[in-house]
């Protein structure tokens, strides 16, 4: 995080509606990506991020690390994520990930047909793995800070990371 | 082999994710979060609808009447006239007020104004955001360039202080450097590497080049354990020291992790560095310096209080109430000064030495009060719109204050016995709002 934004936390936190609608402008689009990753539908994935803002807005005084900004978001973001496809599954992702084509951008078909391999593969992994995977690609976060979210150590979060690279290169056909 | 097929999947990952982005309106997110927090704190405003307990007899309720309008009488009458002579100090009037027009996020190259504390004289000296008196009132400092929130430089501007003269002295200023109380020399918080969170304290002196690829000398190295980090750099109102706060999370080897705070301060020349407070804190952003550089106004708990122990990322963690200490820039005399336990936000020590000035969050909205060293008395006003303390006058009768919505510069007696007075407003939001210490 950029130390000139860690001001804009601060004023925030304070009630400075300005400088929150600043951090969403920075933030929102990867939170939609990583809830995306989690739910595999965009319209969940929206209101997830929605869902963090909410929370941000009332929490984001309790952040006591500024500069940790950006993973407490994502954090968030992976946790409303899983908790809307606990109490939504009413479609399996791979098929809300394929119904929902024609709001993707990608125009070459290769592309496409990777993007639904790749959203196969995902769907098979559970919930929790899918978050894991949202957080580590998606936001960066390295081992030891998905270890504070997971509640994970930081080896057994690397041993979950190399199982779910293994499923996944076998799902994906990449050996 | 494994590691190219993570980054393999990285890309596809990433790819995927960004296939499914849409357009989004960051203003009407904002709005539905605002709201959401009002509702949910909605009840500590306005009128409180109170339960009937029923009936009372007639001319019981009308000898409660007349009692209580005694009372309210009597009551009254003290009251104004404790009002009336607190009301005598009148507001400072001495100096010049500088503001920039514009977020500093939004508009870091928005006019800079100056005018008399009574609103008068308002005209525009130059572009850029966050203006900033010397120590001594003899020179104006602004700083403008493209983005802000990046780690980007800019252009450091000092004019008179009547904002004449202005040279651009310095084209190595970001953001986030803290200018030091006579504006020639910058200190400034410096990622020491993209893997660790851990920061270093960098000093350089304004309109010199830093060494090659920095910023500055490093003053301040970052801990080896690289899990921790520096904030709140604050200048000693004389120069020679900054104090700092460090957070750290310990693992608490469960999910939770526990806070650990410093407040410690660096001898500029010497890069010697105290730590004053290791007191359990919560949230030590605000520190404040006493006029005379002795002693340091900072946040934490109270003795005996255990570290506070937080959930996992991602889970939201209670509030905790703190309350304001002193200690002596040496770590001598720590002391408590409020009973009160708040979420306090901000802290600023009169010029003359005699209050500390405070703002706490009381969702929605900041309420200010001022605690008098003497005899750590409190009081407290809340206003009625999104107000931020900015500071002092010169002669420590009055605080300055910028209104968020509507936007404007304010002015509050320090006796807080009467409402803000509104000297100037603005379409746009005005930012870092300074006032002019007279020079001698």
């Amino acid at each position: 995080m950029a130390p000139g934004a860690e001001r804009l936390v601060v004023l925030a936190a304070a009630g400075d509606e300005e400088a929150f609608e600043q951090i969403v402008r920075h933030h929102h689009r990867d939170l939609t990506r990583i809830a995306f990753v989690v739910t595999g539908d965009p319209d969940i994935a929206d209101q997830a991020a929605a869902a963090t803002w909410v929370i941000a807005w009332k929490r984001l005084r309790s952040l006591r690390e500024p500069e940790r900004l950006k993973p407490w978001l994502c954090s968030i973001a992976a946790n409303e994520a899983r908790q809307l496809v606990r109490s939504q599954r009413r479609r399996r992702v791979v098929e809300i990930a394929v119904v929902n084509d024609e709001r993707r951008t990608a125009p070459d078909p290769a592309t496409r047909i990777g993007d639904v391999d790749l959203a196969n593969a995902m769907a098979r992994l559970s919930v929790d793995d899918r978050s894991l995977v949202a957080l580590r690609y998606i936001c960066g976060l390295n081992s030891t800070e998905l270890a504070q979210v997971t509640g994970l150590t930081a080896s057994g979060v690397r041993g979950r990371l190399a199982k779910i690279l293994d499923r996944l290169r076998k799902e994906l056909g990449d050996e | 082999m494994s590691s190219e097929f993570e980054t393999r999947l990285e890309r596809r990952v990433r790819d995927w994710a960004e296939s499914s982005d849409r357009e989004f309106d960051a203003h009407a997110l904002t709005r539905a979060a605002v709201d959401a927090g009002a509702a949910q704190y909605g009840g500590s405003f306005g009128f409180r609808r109170l339960r009937s307990a029923g009936r009372p007899h007639l001319a019981s309720a009308w000898l409660l009447l007349l009692i209580g309008l005694l009372l309210t009488l009597a009551v009254g009458i003290f009251v104004v006239g404790a009002l009336l002579r607190d009301s005598d100090r009148p507001l400072a009037r001495n100096g010049l007020i500088a503001y920039s027009v514009g977020s500093v996020f939004s508009n870091p190259n928005g006019p800079i104004h100056l005018m008399n504390p009574d609103g008068s004289d308002d005209r525009i000296v130059g572009f850029g955001t966050c203006p900033r008196f010397t120590s001594d009132g003899t020179k104006l400092i602004y700083r403008s360039g493209s983005d802000p929130t990046e780690y980007v430089q800019g252009v450091l501007t000092v004019a008179s202080a009547d904002g004449s003269e202005a040279r651009q002295l310095d084209d190595k200023s970001t953001f986030a450097g803290v200018l030091s109380p006579d504006g020639t020399k910058v200190a400034e918080l410096v990622l020491v590497s993209d893997e660790q969170p851990a920061r270093e304290i960098q000093l350089r002196d304004v309109g010199v080049d830093p060494p090659p690829g920095t910023l500055g000398e490093v003053l301040v190295p970052a801990r080896p354990d690289g899990d921790h980090s520096y904030q709140s750099l604050t200048w000693s109102p004389d120069g020679r020291s900054i104090a700092f706060a460090v957070m750290k999370q310990v693992d608490r080897g469960d999910t939770t992790s526990e806070s650990r705070v410093e407040v410690n301060v660096v001898d500029v020349a010497s890069g010697q560095v105290t730590t004053v407070s290791k007191r359990p804190g919560a949230y030590s952003m605000p520190l404040s310096w006493s006029p005379d550089s002795s002693e340091i106004a900072y946040l934490g708990l109270a003795d005996g209080a255990a570290p506070p122990v937080l959930p996992p990322t991602g889970q939201a963690p209670s509030e905790i109430g703190e309350r304001i200490f002193t200690v002596g820039a040496d770590g001598s005399g720590d002391r408590q000064r409020s009973e009160r336990s708040e979420q306090y936000v901000g802290l600023a020590w009169s010029p003359d030495g005699n209050s500390i000035a405070f703002e706490y969050f009381e969702p929605p909205q900041l309420t200010f009060g001022v605690l008098e060293i003497q005899d750590d008395s409190l009081r407290t006003r809340a206003t009625s719109t999104q107000v931020r303390l900015q500071g002092w006058s010169p002669d420590s009768s009055t605080l300055l204050l910028s209104g968020i919505e509507p936007a404007a510069v304010m002015l509050l007696p320090a006796n807080l016995a009467s409402d803000p007075e509104t000297i100037t407003t603005s379409d746009e939001r005005l930012d870092c709002v300074s006032w002019q210490a007279v020079p001698r």
